[in-house]
């Protein structure tokens, strides 16, 4: 029993560890984009009221006012801290809409998006290491071809090829498409290229658990070849990849502001696109926080992850 | 007890069987993207040479021919061909991709000197900085330098070089902090050498060298960002013949003619994949030497 508590307080002890400096990220990346913010040319009533708008110096000032960009850029600041401590990132220039509402909207279909890609990522990855490596050297080639090859492929570039071969050649998926059927073909686009990176780290760490001494004697005790490489060598295998989640997730959020644009999808990906054409300040300075937000929350989930597949980091919390 | 010494020292021989052998030559593939590489800079440089067509030379009476002998990649829309402007579109892309890396070692080598050199105070402030960078997505991270300096090929080259500055500045700066502590600064102090001839002649040629397998992976990675971010309309504006720009191009034509997605994205993808095979045999033999 005091066994299972240490290990609840050491687990409690670096959530709050991880908490603590993803809030320093959060604070940082918010007042680097504010800063960066403030000294770009241009006066933000003209993206406000729109392209060759002519407004009267009321309305300039009404619009100054609601936006709150007649008060000095230090208050400005502190005001957006605040509104963030609450929950509110503020309106878009744009649309004039709450920028979490906005943000919110496109959630769902991002999340959707990257669940997907990360399956086909990890399918593709697993399947190449667990059928090439620690074989024989052509299979061992040809494993290791496979995965140069996927992570130098642009993946704006394989979603332009799938969508040719498998919406306009062969009418397999639809181009534009809701639900299901619609994200199979981004999914791979994303994924596949990710296969090809996390496969590269993967294959290392299990040629590297194959040659264990451990390896011989679970060998020698009569498992089955397949056993070996499921149960044991695989445990050892996944950690850096493992590790990498948070740089697979980011990845996946960049590599989908194309992919979103090629398949007509929406989702964060095309929300930062725009806000980025029609430079929409509020929208670009959500966005930061949504993604520090989301580094915190990897980070968290990976460190859970590790936490279940290596027993090494059990142990060593219950001791510490 | 001796049945699992003798497993174990049979695992060791194996491992050391598996490993094959530690130092190998450059293979085939290492030769094969050198040889590329030539191709793409004799691209870059004498487009005129491997395509003598105008790029920009319009002629509607043959738009949409499929790949022949007389137009390999096929003509585009206007009757341009396309073998012409993908071969004219190397020089745009590949100076984008070799200003983007410039300006990630550029950022990276600022901030991580100023983390080695400036003292504890200005380190722990840089080293915020530097999670910062490294925390965020390279391509958002660009986009967002995008909405601060404006869309053009200048700012766009800026925006991936600052996007990916991250991992080179976390790099030079623990590559610094072991220079600057090790055994031969040390000395080079104790000679008495002067603070900037250490500075430029003992400090930053130990931190760059490991830098060059990373500075051929970056060109590689850096290429296919601006592309992709040309592709969105945010760098080289079609007609300009440019990778990115073209596949930007071919969009509208995707169902009539495959030839004008094909190709453009092939460059792109043949020369990253070159990059990445030249800059992973760099980093092997680097890392071998280091060890030994």
């Amino acid at each position: 029993m005091a066994q299972f508590r240490d290990l609840a307080v050491a687990g409690a002890r670096r959530l709050a560890t991880r908490l603590a400096s993803g809030l320093l990220v959060l604070w940082v990346s918010v007042t680097l984009t504010f800063l960066a913010l403030q000294v770009v040319p241009g006066d933000p009533v003209k993206i406000i009221a729109g392209p060759g708008a002519v407004l009267t110096p009321d309305a300039v000032a009404a619009l100054r006012q609601q936006f709150g960009l007649d008060q000095p850029a230090v208050e400005r600041y502190l005001h957006y801290l605040l509104g963030l401590a609450h929950g509110n990132l503020g309106m878009s220039y744009e649309s004039q809409q709450p920028v979490t509402t906005l943000i919110f909207g496109q959630l769902g279909s991002s999340v959707a998006l990257t669940l997907a890609a990360l399956s086909v990522a990890w399918i593709v990855a697993l399947l190449g290491i667990l059928l090439t490596a620690a074989r024989s050297p052509v299979w061992g080639g040809l494993g290791r071809g496979f995965e140069v090859i996927t992570s130098a492929l642009p993946d704006f570039w394989l979603g332009l090829l799938l969508i040719t071969a498998f919406s306009f050649k062969l009418h397999w998926f639809p181009a534009i498409g809701r639900g299901l059927s619609g994200l199979i073909l981004p999914a791979l686009a994303l994924g596949i290229p990710l296969a090809g990176f996390l496969g590269q780290i993967t294959r290392q760490s299990f040629e590297d658990a194959m040659a264990q001494p451990f390896a011989l004697s679970v060998q020698a005790r009569g498992a089955s070849d397949l056993r070996l490489r499921l149960r044991h060598a695989l445990r050892h295998a996944l950690l850096p990849g493992i590790a990498l989640s948070n740089w697979s997730v980011g990845w996946l959020l960049g590599a989908s502001v194309a992919i979103e644009q090629i398949f007509a999808r929406r989702g964060l990906g095309a929300l930062i696109l725009e806000a980025v054409q029609r430079r929409d300040f509020p929208i670009i300075m959500g966005s930061v926080v949504l993604i520090a937000l989301v580094y915190v929350l990897v980070n968290i989930v990976t460190d859970g992850l590790t936490f279940l597949v290596d027993r090494r980091s059990q142990a060593g919390e219950a001791r510490a | 007890m001796s049945g699992v010494a003798i497993i174990e020292q049979a695992a060791v021989a194996d491992a050391a069987l598996h490993q094959g052998p530690a130092r190998r030559g450059p293979g085939f593939a290492v030769y094969a993207s050198c040889f590329i590489l030539a191709l793409v800079v004799l691209a870059a440089v004498w487009p005129h040479v491997l395509a003598p067509t105008d790029p920009y030379d319009i002629d509607p009476t043959s738009a949409f021919l499929p790949p022949s002998s007389a137009h390999w990649f096929g003509t585009d829309q206007s009757g341009r061909d396309a073998f012409s402007r993908v071969i004219h579109g190397t020089r745009p892309s590949l100076l984008i991709g070799l200003l983007s890396i410039a300006t990630a070692l550029a950022v990276g080598g600022i901030l991580g000197l100023a983390a080695v050199l400036g003292g504890r105070a200005v380190d722990h402030a840089v080293a915020r900085v530097i999670d910062v960078l490294f925390a965020f997505p390279g391509l958002i991270l660009a986009l967002i330098c995008i909405a601060i300096l404006g869309a053009s090929p200048v700012t766009l080259a800026i925006a991936v070089g600052v996007g990916s500055s991250g991992g080179y500045a976390r790099i030079i700066r623990a590559q610094g902090l072991i220079v600057s502590t090790s055994g031969y600064v040390a000395a080079a102090r104790m000679l008495g050498h002067a603070p900037r001839r250490i500075l430029f002649l003992t400090i930053l040629p130990n931190i760059a060298r490991p830098l060059l397998p990373l500075f051929t992976l970056g060109i590689g990675q850096c290429i296919v960002w601006a592309t992709g971010l040309s592709f969105l309309g945010l760098g080289v504006q079609p007609p300009e013949a440019e990778w990115g720009a073209l596949l930007a191009d071919s969009r509208s034509y995707t169902a009539l003619a495959w030839w004008l997605t094909v190709f453009p994205g092939a460059m792109i993808a043949v020369t990253s994949l070159s990059l990445t095979i030249l800059g992973r045999y760099l980093q092997a033999r680097f890392d071998g030497r280091d060890a030994a």
